[in-house]
């Protein structure tokens, strides 16, 4: 499983949230935080966590784990090829967050993966139906993968109401139509689980709890 | 009304800029800053007649910003902290040329190459000058990416009308956290006009010239009273804070960025405890809201001053309560934040 999409779309919290799910299902369960771009708010944040529920990270450890240098651990290569796990990779953001993962075309082209294109309509760049269009173009290119699904996720952060969810997948479902591809599920906030059900949409619900903090919450 | 955004503080300062006007955009990427390069360019070269240069290092960034500025455009830079002691000189000059233009700081952990962490560490270098000779900068400092928004307007409003350098103030985690901003409808307001001493091309008027110098002495000692005429201006009319419960405090922090922020909710975990707590957030650095602190150093006898440095606002804050009460201080340095436990339990070693 790829998370990909652009820059502050939501993939790492998702992708942590999803490992979690993942676990449920599968003994062995691994994220690779393949993040060069931000230099905080990285998975590696959640190491911890996620150790405790048994999943194991792949992110640069010791004082490397504060740079913000592209360091690609030489494991994730093995575990791309190890069926035994069920891997995702949380790509760092844009077309420029997807260089890293056409290094590792070569191991993942001809496994069964699924790369997902995560979207918040709420951020710059993919505020519309053709610029999600070119988002999803411009990763394609450098991954040289193919996007298999999109994942909605819109939202303000702490200022998401009902209707910012509403509103936003409506576009996104737009933008996955143009791309012709399907929504694998939407991302709404475990605040909502009790107002928002999942007989108002389609799609699955996914309800995500938050990771990463900030100081004063 | 436009649709709200969830945007990056350093995505959001280049939103509001070219919507402020400006539209000349010379910069050097460091992290934690990047993110602000990266959108100028994304922006700015689709747009007509505007201007993106990432430049060869930050020295020659900031002296495009000096070239930009004297053709009467606004112009912008931004760097974090190491980036922005390259940058001293040509700030310097722009100050003493008497030009507008806007200094972004994405401060991290210092000093020398230090951290990407976030960090406070840079307010002496921001408040009082930063290079050479006596000037200081216009320096705002905002606490959410909403207000980093707002203040990057009147950061190019205030450079206008005092002909100033204006720097904005923030640190790594203003810069990468995401909130949801508005861009606003702004109040129009009067700014004089630059026609006076803009370097439009000379054909069929008289020279005009922009330096930084005065080789006779008397004439640099007349510029340097006129500079600091603005400083007093300034000082008179552009102070700005944000206080929070002052009355009935036991205790007033001060802080600014996002260590106010933390001391917010400081504040109310103290309420539970009954500890009565008060705030003053200055959103200028400088001009310092000395008074303020003056006058409720009157009414309240402790204060704690909290930084991400190893005390550097203190200082002000000392010399604007001059003995009336006791100052303390607490800090954390090279990329550490002070968490809200931290700060209570030295507020209760205070209040015994």
């Amino acid at each position: 499983m790829i998370f990909v999409g652009s820059f502050g779309s939501g993939k790492t919290e998702i992708a942590i949230n999803y490992s979690i799910y993942c676990r449920k299902s599968y003994a062995k369960v691994a994220i690779v935080d393949l993040d060069i771009v931000n230099p905080y708010f990285r998975t590696r944040e959640a190491k911890d966590t996620l150790n405790f529920k048994d999943i194991k990270v792949i992110a640069p450890e010791g004082e490397m784990a504060y740079a913000d240098l592209p360091l690609i651990s030489p494991e994730i290569k093995g575990l791309i090829q190890n069926p035994d796990y069920c891997l995702i990779l949380d790509v760092g953001g844009d077309d420029v967050g997807a260089v890293v993962l056409g290094n590792f075309r070569y191991f993942i082209k001809d496994l069964d993966y699924e790369m997902l294109l995560v979207v918040n309509s709420y951020r710059p760049f993919t505020q519309s139906a053709p610029q999600i269009k070119q988002m999803a173009q411009e990763i394609e290119n450098t991954s040289r993968l193919k996007i298999k699904a999109i994942v909605s996720n819109p939202n303000l952060s702490s200022q998401t109401d009902e209707e910012t969810i509403k509103k936003g997948h409506i576009l996104i479902k737009q933008a996955a139509q143009k791309l012709e591809v399907p929504v694998k599920f939407i991302c709404i906030d475990d605040r909502f689980s009790k107002k928002i059900r999942q007989e108002n949409f389609k799609e699955p619900i996914f309800y995500i709890k938050r990771f990463m903090h900030l100081p004063w919450n | 009304m436009e649709e709200k955004m969830l945007m990056k503080g350093n995505e959001a300062i280049g939103e509001a800029a070219i919507r402020a006007g400006c539209h000349f955009y010379f910069g050097y990427p460091i992290t934690p800053q990047s993110e602000l390069t990266a959108y100028m360019a994304k922006k700015l070269l689709k747009m007509k007649d505007a201007v993106f240069v990432q430049a060869e290092s930050e020295i020659a960034a900031i002296n495009m910003v000096y070239g930009a500025a004297s053709t009467g455009v606004r112009a912008m830079t931004s760097s974090s902290s190491p980036g922005i002691s390259l940058k001293q000189e040509g700030i310097s000059y722009i100050a003493c040329a008497e030009l507008p233009c806007v200094i972004v700081n994405m401060q991290r952990g210092g000093p020398g190459l230090g951290s990407i962490q976030p960090g406070q560490a840079d307010y002496f270098q921001a408040t009082k000058g930063g290079g050479h000779g006596d000037y200081h900068l216009i320096v705002l400092a905002p606490s959410s990416v909403q207000e980093l928004v707002d203040l990057t307007m009147d950061a190019f409003d205030l450079a206008d009308k005092y002909t100033n350098p204006a720097m904005i103030l923030g640190d790594g985690l203003i810069g990468q956290m995401m909130e949801a901003v508005e861009f606003k409808e702004r109040k129009k307001i009067n700014l004089p006009d630059k026609e006076g001493w803009t370097l439009t091309g000379c054909k069929g008027r008289e020279k005009k010239y922009i330096v930084p110098f005065n080789l006779d002495p008397y004439e640099m000692e007349k510029l340097n009273l006129k500079i600091q005429e603005k400083y007093n201006k300034l000082k008179e009319k552009e102070v700005r804070y944000e206080t929070v419960n002052l009355d009935n405090a036991d205790l007033i922090i001060v802080a600014y960025g996002i260590v106010a922020r933390i001391a917010k909710t400081v504040m109310s975990n103290a309420k539970k405890e009954g500890i009565n707590i008060g705030l003053i957030r200055p959103i200028t650095l400088f001009p310092f809201p000395e008074k303020i602190i003056a006058e409720t150093s009157e009414k309240v006898n402790k204060f704690l001053v909290v930084e991400m440095s190893m005390g550097q606002m203190v200082e002000d804050v000392k010399l604007a309560v001059n003995g009336k009460a006791e100052v303390n201080f607490y800090g954390r340095v090279g990329g550490v934040i002070p968490t809200q436990s931290e700060i209570l339990t030295e507020i209760k070693k205070y209040l015994k």
